[in-house]
């Protein structure tokens, strides 16, 4: 039988001082799994992708990926931040260099890895750009094709898209899904956003306020693959709809 | 080029002013420019001003390469090790603070007039400066990029060689800016106790024979020196952070 990678979080607290941020979570992800966690603005997101990188050590429970507690980052697991994702000293080429130097891959290969990155992802004759040089959108396609250089099995995304523009958004989402698509990697997608959690999802964590938990784990009932047009479907709209009333109750619950 | 201009006007009313102020007051104490531009012309056929000009470069030369050195890596110890911070950060910390000028008779009773003495004392005085810099600029790292990097593999090596040194670049550039700075303002001080050759030592030494042209002609010399290698390295080192300028510009 296929070995199954999975990440799995058991009775995970985490508190700052006296704050208590996250209370009792518990989830496993699946290997090539598309999981979006959905929550409001400060109710520890964060904090959480922050726990499963091992870039945050819990105040208990545990991190497992494949079995062995997360104590400190690894190299399987890469993260996407929404801003200050690139390296600004940097050109975009050393930005998606800089992992495959970090891991010592040879001059000649990374010349080509990177030749196929640039390409596939559209940045083709950008290579010498500085990331204040180049538009937003860009940048986050560069922070993708930097990750995927390293080749991560699982790869978290914070909130990586909230500020771009619909359109820009709308092709980055697609984007995303294409790469996960072709290359079976586990995405673990943080957004405030439930429309975006819809088109990518394919099971949605649903945080409640802070000190926060999971409220519902809820598997996506739309097919893939999804076209524009979904968004304007009976089912995405009766799904659409049984999150915002999900979403009120948390709200409203004090 | 309009402020060049302005610039090159300025210079001019200055040494117009100087010319006034000394025709009238007209004493050997105060020289006229004119006398003291025909000062420098016979000390450049002397040869002696070219040979105060190297020797002096000379030693702030291998002052700033040894406290460059010495001042990032204590900066990267101090910010990395919180024990290094609290121990040799409070002695430089304090040592900083000490006036060079008072330490040039210690040095000299204790390692005699020679280069070591006028080394050892600016190396002393620009490695605390590059040091306060280089921790200044590590300390002021942004984590994410930390974080970033360690995401995507890297080793405790390749965060100081590609994230942190980078990130501090500008810092430590400032640093070795100012560096240069004190060293042309304390190699005088450095030199004043005797040396063979120096632009400070013969300050003093025309002091005492009372030639106050050529005590200016030298002043002139090293302000002008240093003048014009902060701008050149201002113009090198532009360049090569361009990133951190814009960032700045940003915010
Ligand atoms: N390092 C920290 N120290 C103290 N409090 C923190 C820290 N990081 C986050 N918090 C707090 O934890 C809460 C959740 O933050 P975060 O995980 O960033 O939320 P989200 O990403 O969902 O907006 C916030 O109230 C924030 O102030
Ligand atoms: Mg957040």
């Amino acid at each position: 039988m296929k070995k199954i990678k999975n990440l799995n979080i058991k009775n995970l607290v985490v508190q700052f001082d006296d704050l208590t941020v996250l209370d009792n979570i518990n989830l496993t992800i699946n290997q090539g799994e598309f999981i979006c966690i959905l929550g409001s603005s400060g109710c520890g997101k964060t904090t959480l992708l922050n726990v499963m990188a091992g870039f945050i050590n819990p105040t208990s429970g545990q991190v497992c990926y494949e079995n062995r507690i997360i104590k400190k980052p690894t190299s399987e697991i890469c993260t996407i931040y929404q801003e200050h994702a690139l390296f600004p000293w940097m050109t975009i080429y050393e930005n998606i260099e800089s992992g495959l130097k970090f891991s010592k891959v040879n001059i000649s290969k990374r010349k080509s890895i990177i030749k196929k990155f640039l390409h596939d992802f559209d940045l083709k004759g950008y290579g010498e750009y500085y990331p204040h040089e180049i538009s937003h959108g860009m940048r986050q396609r560069v922070a993708i094709c930097r990750s995927l250089a390293v080749n991560p099995a699982m790869i978290l995304m914070d909130e990586p898209f909230s500020s771009l523009d619909p359109v820009t958004k709308l092709k980055l989402q697609k984007y995303i899904l294409n790469v996960w698509k072709k290359t079976n990697k586990t995405i673990v997608f943080v957004t405030h956003d439930i429309d975006e959690a819809i088109f990518l999802s394919d099971k949605i964590f649903v945080l409640t306020k802070k000190p926060s938990t999971i409220k519902k784990e809820i598997i996506n009932p739309l097919q893939r693959p999804r076209r524009d047009s979904v968004i304007i479907s009976g089912e995405y709209i009766k799904f659409k709809q049984f999150l915002l009333k999900l979403i009120n109750k948390i709200n409203s619950d004090e | 080029m309009k402020r060049l201009y302005v610039k090159l006007i300025t210079l001019f009313v200055v040494i117009l002013i100087w010319q006034i102020v000394s025709v009238i007051i007209n004493t050997d104490l105060f020289p006229t420019p004119v006398t003291v531009f025909l000062s420098l012309i016979v000390m450049i056929q002397e040869g002696i001003l070219l040979k105060d000009i190297l020797w002096s470069i000379n030693r702030i030369v291998i002052s700033l390469f040894v406290a460059t050195i010495l001042g990032i890596i204590l900066g990267i110890i101090t910010a990395k090790i919180s024990l290094a911070y609290d121990s040799i950060g409070t002695i430089l910390d304090y040592m900083r603070s000490a006036s060079p000028v008072a330490l040039v008779p210690f040095i000299i009773l204790w390692f005699g007039i020679g280069e070591f003495s006028k080394v050892l004392t600016l190396t002393y005085l620009i490695t605390t400066v590059i040091w306060l810099n280089t921790y200044a600029g590590i300390k002021n790292i942004n984590k994410l990029y930390v974080w970033a990097a360690k995401s995507l593999g890297a080793n405790k090596w390749c965060l100081i060689r590609y994230i942190i040194l980078p990130q501090a670049l500008p810092f430590v550039v400032t640093g070795i800016r100012i560096g240069i700075s004190f060293a042309f303002i304390i190699i005088v001080a450095a030199e004043m106790n005797g040396a063979i050759f120096g632009l400070g030592y013969h300050i003093f030494a025309y002091y005492q024979a009372f030639l106050i042209d050529k005590m200016m002609v030298n002043l002139i010399v090293l302000t002008s020196i240093a003048y014009m290698v902060d701008k050149l390295f201002l113009l090198i080192t532009r360049k090569h952070y361009k990133w951190h300028l814009i960032r700045g510009e940003e915010n």
